[in-house]
């Protein structure tokens, strides 16, 4: 035991490295571990008379909480004669509130962990082991409403950055002890604290088996996004489409767990990710299970049919105008001929391009700060569309079908990026191959969508493979008189495996 | 192993059977009163040759019909894995030139047939290579879509249907025989099930049944509908149930046949990866050594190239190969080698 405190302790032992019994090394160690960097705080202080160092690093542990929780006890603790570091020890972790929380380390490697979660912690003269304690005051976000999907009746809390602020958004709204959170440090630089979220006796125990076995292979530096995770959640399957379902909602999420799924939590990120997860699911919101059912169906339908707008529309009319305009209406022939008439492209190259600028409009709106965004779909709505038809360089029709498209893809954001893709597909195989075309480009996309599973639940149950009562979730929204006497839970929907 | 639902497979099976029905039903050279009489004869026949299938499949139920042989003898396993893939490259051969057909017949100018079949192989090399579970999936709603755009065509066709279109002809025994033999050769649930049972979760013997029932009333309800319909018409058209959705005419769109035309490349190419599938798995019993998806694009290359030739010429029909060929091998693969080798001990874990 002793002999690995005689190695120099360096940044690249130091993980399992023993804290030295001197407080000078101790000291030493650290610094040298962290190359000296400037926000490292050391106070050396003395608790009734014997030597002891208060570490923690600056910014991350609130200065107020450790002069009233710390320092002020330390203090005032005195004892008969020269206290030895038994004395000390024995206040610090047996005789003493000093927080909430409070963790006994011996390794360096722990005491770095737990330093830059924000914890102070408190070294001894004379003692092998220190004491770390929880006065965690970094800046953070207050709670806000979730950004990426709106709604109108639900709750107005989003996730934000902080994981443990997000862990209890979500235990408040489920105080049972089945819901258990299992936390672990994933990237080995930046040791980013990841939380499996489940309750025991609704997720299939080989799904969080599953989960915490695929979160262990991740082996990068770093973990900054949940991006990161995610194609480790996502399994080997490459389609377009994902079978991890991210939402900044906790009510949402916790419907989810609700529901049998496990949820992923990552530090510094206000996203969660759910698993598995159904194409289905992209388009339920939270709305949905607060207005009226009958709404609800309607709504739902509109948003499948906006869907089917959103990728095949553009893609349709190329196709039907340029290789069977025998499908239209004499009326509707007569209309679109007489305004592509004057303009000097192929009804086909004209959505091309018009798709291209509607997507790097799209894109200008969202990277550039809020206020010019707007300026940007005023300048592409207003000047680019309105002077394109005018100068007639571009069908009115034409622009109104891409106008049409983009609301249909905004009723469904979180397939955004698929249906950008497949929309261009669509209308390259239209305007190639016509309704054949765009056919065997569906072809592509079903099977693209048909071969994702994750943990036994195929991406497009419970469609195919049929379940009837988890369709009923599907074609209408049944009230919740219903939903509580059968829920379907993610077993249910795994067709013929087991999980 | 299992992997497919009872459900998944009835449709897999009924999808692979309508293609043809959907091209050729009603037959134009043939009379609509033979060819119902000659179809629920051959429906019937076809419930007697699955039987030893059956029988193969409830004392082998974990292992295909290759897998059998194989065990028994190696060098007969071989030329059986073998067999059964030359028979998938001959009925995708077929579907090739039937679509070809079908292509060139109704957009000529459109696309060059070998580019439309090329792409149909390509999508079809991509869901053979996702597996019997995604082609089962996308069968799924490519029923459902089928059976959508079906029920919008005869909703649409209803005000247009008439019995003064039924003309009655007396039904003459050679036709009927002709139908039956023609009938035969497009069973090509000969092929699949034996290779794909035991991906089904149970009640797999069944699922054949059930196809056949399903296809039994698609065809009873097609067949009505194209001659109330169309009634003398029929002797002209080259696909009637084409033909009904152009007759089907809407205030939004004027022909309806572009729900069916969609429908129609779904199910080709659900019957094309099946194919493939099939015969990879067989080549995959025979030679094991060599990686699966080497097969299967092998037999995608070879059922191309194989339809390149008699679709350039615009050979559309080779009655020979089509017919004689083709339902001999049916009838060796599906009927004959389950009933030699249905016989003796089974596997302990009887089916059903």
């Amino acid at each position: 035991m002793e002999q690995k405190t005689v190695v120099k302790v360096n940044e690249n032992n130091y993980e399992t490295a023993l804290i030295s019994k001197s407080l000078k090394q101790a000291l030493l160690d650290l610094k040298i571990i962290s190359g000296k960097t400037m926000d490292l705080n050391i106070m050396e202080v003395e608790i009734s008379e014997h030597k002891c160092a208060v570490v923690s690093i600056e910014g991350m542990a609130s200065t107020s909480a450790m002069a009233e929780l710390i320092y002020r006890p330390l203090m005032e603790f005195r004892v008969k004669g020269y206290a030895t570091e038994d004395d000390v020890f024995k206040f610090l972790t047996k005789q003493s509130l000093l927080s909430a929380e409070r963790k006994i380390l011996t390794t360096y490697g722990e005491v770095f962990l737990t330093l830059f979660s924000g914890f102070a912690v408190v070294f001894i003269d004379g003692c092998d082991k220190c004491v770390a304690y929880g006065i965690q005051g970094f800046d953070k976000r207050s709670i806000e409403e979730p950004t990426s999907d709106g709604n109108l009746n639900g709750a107005h809390e989003g996730f934000i950055e902080t994981i443990r602020t997000n862990i209890s958004l979500i235990r408040r709204r489920l105080k049972t002890p089945k819901l258990r959170f299992d936390m672990q440090q994933i990237g080995s630089d930046s040791k980013t604290d990841v939380c499996v979220a489940y309750i025991t006796d609704k997720a299939p125990q080989g799904v969080i088996d599953k989960v915490k076995e695929n979160l262990n292979k991740i082996n990068l530096d770093t973990i900054i996004t949940t991006g990161y995770v995610e194609p480790f959640l996502q399994g080997k399957h490459k389609s377009l489409f994902s079978n991890v379902l991210s939402t900044d909602r906790p009510d949402a999420f916790c419907a989810k767990l609700n529901e049998g799924r496990v949820g992923i939590l990552v530090d510094g990120v206000p996203l969660a990710l759910i698993c598995p997860s159904l194409f289905i699911e992209n388009f339920q919101t939270i709305d949905d299970y607060v207005n009226k059912p009958f709404y609800t169906t309607y709504i739902r339908w509109i948003k499948y049919i906006a869907f089917f707008l959103a990728i095949a529309l553009p893609g349709l009319c190329v196709a039907i105008a340029t290789n069977h305009p025998e499908i239209l209406t004499h009326k509707f022939l007569m209309n679109l001929a007489a305004s592509e008439e004057v303009t000097p492209y192929s009804f086909f190259f004209e959505a091309v391009i018009i798709t291209i600028m509607y997507e790097l409009m799209r894109e200008a709106g969202i990277r550039l700060p809020k206020a010019i965004g707007g300026a940007v779909s005023i300048v592409g709505a207003l000047i680019i569309g309105d002077a394109a038809v005018s100068s007639s360089l571009v069908s009115a029709p034409l622009l109104i079908v891409i106008g049409l498209t983009a609301t249909a893809s905004f009723v469904i954001p979180n397939l955004n990026p698929q249906t950008s893709i497949f929309r261009m597909l669509f209308i390259l195989a239209g305007g190639f191959a016509g309704l054949f075309g765009i056919t065997l480009c569906f072809a592509f996309m079903l099977i693209n969508i048909s071969a994702l599973e994750n943990y036994g639940v195929p991406y497009n149950a419970p469609i195919s493979p049929f379940t009837f009562r988890a369709m009923r979730d599907v074609v209408t929204r049944p009230s919740f008189l219903k939903l509580g006497r059968s829920k379907t839970i993610v077993e249910d929907l795994n067709g013929a495996k087991k999980i | 192993m299992r992997k497919i639902s009872f459900g998944q497979m009835v449709i897999i099976l009924f999808l692979s059977r309508i293609f043809y029905t959907m091209t050729f039903i009603p037959f134009m050279y043939s009379d609509v009163t033979c060819q119902i009489i000659g179809f629920s004869i051959c429906t019937a026949i076809e419930c007697l040759a699955v039987i030893p299938m059956i029988v193969l499949y409830k004392k082998h139920p974990d292992k295909n019909i290759c897998q059998v042989i194989y065990e028994k003898s190696k060098l007969l396993g071989i030329l059986t894995c073998v067999v059964f893939a030359l028979a998938a490259v001959l009925v995708i051969n077929r579907l090739f030139r039937y679509f070809g057909y079908f292509v060139y017949a109704t957009f000529p100018d459109f696309l060059p047939t070998w580019l439309v079949i090329g792409a149909v192989a390509a999508v079809s090399f991509y869901a053979a290579f996702q597996g019997i579970e995604a082609i089962a999936r996308s069968a799924g709603i490519t029923f459902a879509f089928f059976g959508l755009s079906f029920i919008i065509v005869i909703l649409a066709l209803l005000g247009k249907m008439s019995f003064s279109n039924v003309i009655y002809d007396y039904p003459k025994f050679d036709d009927i025989l002709h139908e039956i033999y023609y009938e035969l050769s497009k069973f090509s649930e000969l092929l699949l099930f034996p290779i794909l049972y035991p991906y089904v979760k149970e009640k797999a013997g069944k699922s054949v049944y059930g196809a056949l029932a399903l296809k039994l009333i698609f065809v009873y309800v097609i067949t009505t509908v194209c001659v109330l319909t169309l009634g003398s018409f029929l002797n002209i058209s080259k696909f009637p149930f084409f033909d009904l959705g152009t007759y089907a005419e809407t205030f939004i769109i004027e022909r309806l046949d572009a729900f069916l035309l969609p429908a129609w490349i779904l199910v080709a190419f659900i019957k094309t990866s099946l194919l493939l599938l099939v015969g990879k798995i067989a080549l995959s019993t025979g030679f094991k050594r060599v990686k699966s998806n080497v097969f299967l694009l092998v037999l995608t290359v070879a059922a191309y190239a194989v339809s390149l030739p008699s679709v350039l010429q615009e050979k559309w029909n080779i009655d020979v190969l089509d017919k004689t060929v083709i339902t001999i091998f049916l009838i060796v693969l599906g009927v004959l080698l389950p009933l030699v080798f249905c016989f003796g001990k089974g596997d302990e874990n009887e089916a059903e």
